[in-house]
């Protein structure tokens, strides 16, 4: 039977409650120099059953524990890198590949092998330039991906190139394979997540690193389509620990002798904060039951999208309310508020950018209202 | 039949939202449409034909999960692909 809401965070706090404290800990430090979250954290979670947890788990469940963390651990940079690793994971133990799970997937979930994905490179789905040619038995990979959340961690990349009919192919580099140079990504956000881009350079693949020798696009969406609901479940939780910090910080502080908790229009804030965190927990248990039931559709399903596009506005709206009532305290005083907003605002472009589902999610409906009742789901 | 285009897509069929072929099957259907804009294969199909599972197809309306080549068409039919795609 599926644990309670209840059960799991009772789980994920005498689990790994001690583990996320610790990574939190450093969290604001390590923000500021652009430091990543040490290797050692993953290493730790993985000695502690956390990625092996993940691949087990049903969606809901998982998605329930990724909240929990967003909620508890102060370095949002956690959830995000660590739910990439389980999700590549899943992902190489789904192809049935002995191989591949025990070279990788295994190692990964022992949080002894770190994998990032890179998959864009500054053009459109359909424009990629990055190639990858057959060599002999082998293959010769040449180009360069950006914006790799976990690039610097990264021993392994899934990455994706073209192979010359139009098409994609998917496969694995690892790092110190020749010809492969990462190097640090400044971003504006995400500052403790390892942000990277990297260059192949005529990088030999063997063939049983090809995952998918064709039809890479769809290969990528399938990890992209469940990838955001991922998101969708930790950023909730953030917005849970931005509601409950602001609500501390409210009652603590007087004004004229009151707090300011105490005052109408900082009540209707928090309400509308409130108003966030449910609505988010609505539409991202929605979009889990849906990949549990294997009612949506794998690449591309509409409540998935609309649960990362809802949470993301969520979570930008409830920052706009939080930096409102806490007048400069949010600015100045507590560097934790700044970070999140950083945060927030990479979730307007990654995964999919807002106006991108947006559209994606109109030809949905549009497509479907011809149908009975309409609806895209 | 009639089949429609949206998105991503529009570019690759020279802008026309909807193109008109006269076919008995999906495969066939497709070869005319092929022959119109070349540039469609390679996207819209992979190696061996199939349409590529990014490129979700509706049947007037309906979602045709796995979409055979043999899959009878009739004159008044709509095909629509629906190319949902979004980066990472
Ligand atoms: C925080 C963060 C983390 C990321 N992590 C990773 C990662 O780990 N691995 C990885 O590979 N990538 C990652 N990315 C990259 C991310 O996938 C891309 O930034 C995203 O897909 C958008 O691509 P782009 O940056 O080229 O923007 P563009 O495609 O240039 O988009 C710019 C604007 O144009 C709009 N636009 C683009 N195409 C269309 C269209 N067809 N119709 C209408 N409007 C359109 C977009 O909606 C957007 O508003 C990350 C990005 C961020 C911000």
């Amino acid at each position: 039977m599926r644990m309670s809401e209840d059960e799991v965070a009772g789980l994920v706090r005498s689990r790994w409650g001690e583990l996320l404290a610790e990574v939190g800990d450093g969290a604001v430090e390590r923000y500021a120099e652009g430091v990543p979250v040490p290797r050692r954290a993953f290493a730790a979670a993985g000695a502690l059953g956390l990625q092996a947890f993940a691949l087990e788990a049903d969606a809901v469940t998982w998605g329930r524990v990724l909240e929990e963390i967003g909620y508890l651990c102060a370095d949002p940079a956690f959830a995000t890198v660590v739910s990439i690793h389980t999700g590549i994971a899943g992902l190489l133990r789904a192809t049935g590949d002995e191989h591949l799970a025990d070279a990788y997937a295994v190692p990964i979930s022992r949080g002894e092998c770190l994998p990032a994905l890179a998959f864009s490179e500054g053009t459109d789905l359909l424009s990629m330039r990055t190639e990858l040619t057959a060599s002999g038995p082998d293959f010769r990979l040449t180009g360069r991906k950006g914006f790799i959340t976990g690039g610097l961690l990264a021993d392994v990349f899934l990455t994706y190139a073209a192979t010359g009919q139009g098409d994609l192919a998917a496969c694995l580099v690892a790092a110190d394979d020749d010809g492969v140079e990462v190097e640090p990504a400044h971003a504006a956000g995400f500052r403790t997540a390892g942000a990277a881009s990297v260059t192949f350079e005529d990088v030999r693949i063997p063939a049983a690193r090809v995952l998918a020798p064709a039809d890479g696009l769809s290969h990528a969406q399938q990890y992209l389509n469940a990838r955001r609901v991922v998101i969708a479940s930790f950023t909730t939780g953030q917005i849970r620990r931005l509601l409950e910090g602001t609500v501390a910080r409210l009652r603590e502080t007087v004004r004229y002798g009151q707090p300011l908790m105490d005052l109408p229009n900082v009540q209707a804030a928090v309400g509308r904060m409130y108003i966030a965190v449910e609505a988010s927990r609505a539409i991202v248990h929605r979009a889990l039951s849906r990949l549990d039931a294997g009612t949506g559709d794998p690449v591309f399903d509409p409540v998935v999208s609309a649960a990362k596009h809802h949470v993301t506005e969520q979570a930008l709206a409830a920052l706009n309310e939080a930096f409102r009532v806490l007048g400069g305290h949010a600015y100045f005083g507590d560097p934790r508020y700044g970070m999140f907003l950083r945060e927030v605002h990479g979730l307007l472009a990654g995964a999919g950018t807002q106006d991108l589902l947006e559209i994606n999610l109109g030809m949905c409906a549009a497509t479907c209202a011809a149908r009975k009742g309409g609806n895209p789901t | 039949m009639i089949l429609r285009f949206s998105g991503v897509m529009l570019r690759l069929v020279n802008y026309e939202r909807t193109v008109q072929v006269e076919a008995g099957t999906l495969g066939a259907a497709l070869e005319q449409l092929e022959a119109r804009h070349p540039q469609l294969r390679s996207v819209l199909r992979d190696a061996n034909g199939q349409v590529r599972r990014s490129h979700q197809l509706f049947l007037n309306g309906e979602r045709v999960a796995r979409p055979d080549l043999g899959m009878p068409l009739a004159e008044a039919d709509q095909v629509e692909f629906l190319t949902a795609i979004a980066g990472g």
